[in-house]
């Protein structure tokens, strides 16, 4: 390096020319000298600072606890969501999907600093284009005009708002449409768009069937414990997955990225929920009540439940109940699971089951008629009106199972069972009718029965349990009951889930399982099935005859207790101080009577009034709408065309002599095919 | 007290030769030249491969974030899908449109071959 030690001595004029070139050689190798000189000197120097920064930083400063945690590598402990299994029905369509929402919002306050300090034709360029904003978010929410969307941004500009919300929850495509809007285009920190990410569950078929499907409020543990409803709340444990946990760190480009030094745990996808249910016929079923009740203010609601009879397989189930101050139909409530109420006529079968087990009575078997009384009861109607007309003091159980008689009912059990009524009621324990057995729903009601061992029991209580009264039922428990007479009296427990399932593969198969392997002999089932198909072609059921296929059922009419508020007056429990009652409407039963597929069954609740609502009316009508919807688009119904030779099909290479056969095609009646 | 003399002489001669810029040839230090050169040059690659590799994990949360844009899209156009596969809503449009076409009075026949 050059420095002053090594400067050449100064030369005279007269020294030669190489000599001056020497020299200036030397002057120039000085100059380069001195300025490396200088830029070492200000590295070293430089350096030195530094270096004594960093003594100082790392041993004596100590900087604001607020302002530390920007300066310390950011890294952060994400929380990775698991995807919610799918609810799906028993063909495989969606019944209940998770997907994200997004909820804008706006950070009105962007750039106005910034553009204080630039000069005010820019503060309104960004207004021009807040202008445009407003219009595109105008056309995309459709909730609010231009002016108002642009008095919004502006006041809240104004206002130093940095989180005004924009319009409601929009799906991933809007939000696309949104983020190209401009000003937002411009991203978060110049444009102010701020976006929510909200994970929701989207129903695709709507109400149909939301009681049963139930919810969950969010995929959280902790919510659960107060949304536990439906399939969503009882199967949570297989739908909700396992979170995972995942480190993130920034890089110098402030971007988030895995930070693969520090712990990962993968998240596990929530398992599907392949359910029993028939979108279809819950459409059917959903779109028959809400025909038949809609326009009726009397009636308060009301709920269906069809069920395949070999399986146990609920295929739909609808509640609607009515709002009381929008009187719109709703699925707020389970009441086809959770409802309790005297089941009225309904009940006689369980009667007529037991009696013809014990092998007490036989469908032609005739018992007086004694002006319809039976100690201890009011007289029955039906049976006076039955003398006059008949001219005759006998009637057969299955005239008084045809048309409902109370009397008939009540005098067969207290002949039969008067002495030992606890054998009749062991048999309706038998029979699934005391019990809330496992089911896929939480909030399965418990029925009640009486008890002759209980001092509570009365001398009438035999009586009324014989007709449906003294006990409470839930609809399920009903069916369940019926379906095992279809089924021949092997009762299958109804269910809702099909499997569980992990990407199409079945973790666990849960499938049907029998309550009762035989809560009847077959030949009384069979005895049941023709008395319950008397019911609708000849009794109270009439109202399915002429249906697109057969049905048998049973209809039933009783009277709701009504709370104590409305009875204080008139001490009696059914009635209120004006003379209006409360009903509940049955209709249940299976078809197609020759080879049972599918039991249903209809209950109708009404309000306080003084109409009275009989089981064979609304409900009836709801099961046949339903049956005629159901047999036409279940393809095993239809008829067998089987082929004798081949269909015409196009003459292709020279095959023309035996396509150009006519075809002759003979009908055959499939043997499955029910006769109409 | 020589010994203190010898150490001020050597600390003297240490910070002239920094002065100089020559404390890394007065130590000997120019035969490792290429190694301190092999030094720096790891540190630059070992920087150079931390950004190359934070900018990949970028482009690779920024696949992630695409790939979970689509799956959003593909559930939300599959829900709309399955929304209309509703019998009612099928009905509806049918009606609206003007069609003839209802649901089934009768069960479809079964055309079955021998």
């Amino acid at each position: 390096m050059a420095n002053g030690r090594n400067t050449p001595k100064r030369r005279n004029n007269f020294s030669s020319s190489p000599d001056i070139a020497a020299e200036a050689t030397e002057a120039g190798r000085d100059r380069i000298g001195i300025i490396l000189a200088v830029a070492y000197w200000v590295f070293l120097i430089l350096t030195a600072v530094i270096l004594g920064r960093i003594l100082l930083i790392q041993f004596t400063w100590k900087p604001d606890p607020t302002l530390a945690k920007y300066l310390r590598p950011h890294n952060e402990k994400v929380t990775l969501v698991p995807q919610r299994g799918m609810i799906l029905s028993h063909d495989g369509r969606l019944l209940a999907v998770s997907t994200p929402m997004y909820q804008v919002r706006m950070d009105c306050t962007v750039m106005k600093e910034e553009n204080k300090i630039k000069k005010p034709e820019v503060e309104q360029i960004w207004l021009s284009e807040a202008e445009e904003l407003s219009k595109g978010l105008a056309r995309i929410y459709k909730d609010k005009t231009p002016e108002q969307y642009f008095a919004l941004i502006k006041e809240g500009r104004e206002k130093g708002r940095k989180y005004v919300p924009i319009g409601g929850q929009i799906d991933h495509e809007t939000l696309q449409e949104v983020k190209a809007l401009p000003l937002f285009r411009r991203g978060p920190n110049r444009g102010g768009i701020i976006v929510e990410s909200l994970e929701t569950r989207q129903y695709p078929y709507g109400a149909l069937a939301r009681r049963t499907i139930g919810h969950v409020r969010n995929n959280s543990s902790a919510e659960v414990a107060r949304n536990k409803i439906g399939i969503e709340g009882k199967f949570n444990y297989a739908l909700h997955g396992q979170e995972g946990i995942e480190w993130m760190k920034v890089t110098d480009g402030r971007r988030y990225i895995h930070n693969y030094d520090s712990a990962y745990v993968q998240p596990t996808d929530g398992n599907d929920i392949r359910t029993t249910l028939d979108i279809d016929m819950q459409d059917i079923a959903d779109r028959a009540l809400r025909h038949q009740i809609e326009d009726n203010m009397k009636i308060e609601g009301g709920c269906v439940i069809l069920m395949d009879v070999e399986t146990g397989g609920i295929r739909a189930m609808v509640n609607l109940l009515r709002d009381s101050v929008t009187n719109q139909l709703h699925e707020t409530y389970n009441m086809a699971v959770g409802r309790i109420g005297e089941p009225g006529s309904v009940f006689k079968t369980t009667t007529l089951m037991t009696l013809l087990e014990d092998g007490k009575v036989s469908l032609s078997t005739e018992i007086p008629t004694n002006h319809g009384y039976v100690k201890g009861f009011t007289t029955d109607a039906h049976i006076y009106d039955y003398e006059r007309e008949n001219k005759t003091d006998k009637i057969s159980v299955l005239h008084g199972f045809e048309i409902s008689s109370n009397y008939v009912f009540r005098k067969l059990a207290i002949d039969a069972y008067g002495s030992s009524p606890k054998q009749m009621i062991d048999r309706l324990y038998m029979y699934k009718l005391g019990e809330a057995y496992d089911f896929d729903l939480d909030g399965f009601s418990t029925p009640t029965l009486p008890s002759p061992e209980s001092q509570y029991w009365s001398d009438t209580d035999l009586g009324s349990v014989a007709i449906g009264y003294s006990v409470g039922e839930t609809p399920l428990h009903i069916i369940t009951f019926y379906n095992a007479i279809a089924n021949k009296g092997k009762m299958m427990k109804p269910y809702l889930v099909e499997s569980i399932e992990k990407d199409g593969k079945v973790v666990e198969m849960r499938g049907p399982t029998v309550l009762n392997g035989s809560i009847c002999s077959r030949a009384t089932a069979d005895t049941l099935a023709k008395a319950l198909n008397a019911v609708t072609t000849e009794g109270t059921g009439k109202k399915v005859k002429g249906a697109k296929c057969s049905i048998a059922g049973k209809t039933g009419t009783a009277r709701i207790v009504l709370p104590a508020k409305y009875t204080r007056k008139s001490h009696r429990p059914y009635e209120d101080e004006q003379g209006r009652k409360q009903y509940q409407a049955t209709f249940v039963g299976f078809f197609p009577v020759e080879q049972p597929r599918y039991s249903a069954i209809c209950v109708v609740y009404s309000r306080l009034d003084r109409e009275i609502f009989y089981g064979g009316t609304i409900p009836a009508l709801t099961i046949r709408e339903i049956v005629d919807n159901v047999y036409a688009i279940d393809k095993e119904n239809g008829e067998v065309i089987s082929e004798l030779h081949s269909l015409p099909r196009w003459a292709m290479d020279g095959e023309g002599e035996e396509s150009a056969k006519t075809a002759q095609l003979t009908r055959k009646q499939d043997k499955k095919t029910p006769t109409l | 007290m020589a010994r203190t003399k010898k150490q001020s002489s050597a600390l003297r001669r240490t910070f002239r030769a920094l002065g100089r810029g020559e404390l890394l040839m007065s130590l000997h230090l120019d035969k490792y030249f290429l190694h301190i050169i092999y030094t720096f040059l790891l540190a630059w690659l070992s920087i150079w491969l931390s950004l190359k590799v934070d900018n990949t994990l970028v482009k690779v949360q920024r696949g992630k974030q695409a790939l979970t844009d689509i799956k959003i899209y593909y559930t939300q156009k599959a829900v709309e899908l399955e929304s209309l596969n509703r019998l009612s809503t099928m009905e509806k449009m049918l009606e609206e449109s003007g069609s003839p076409l209802v649901l089934p009075e009768q069960p479809a026949t079964i055309i079955r071959n021998q």
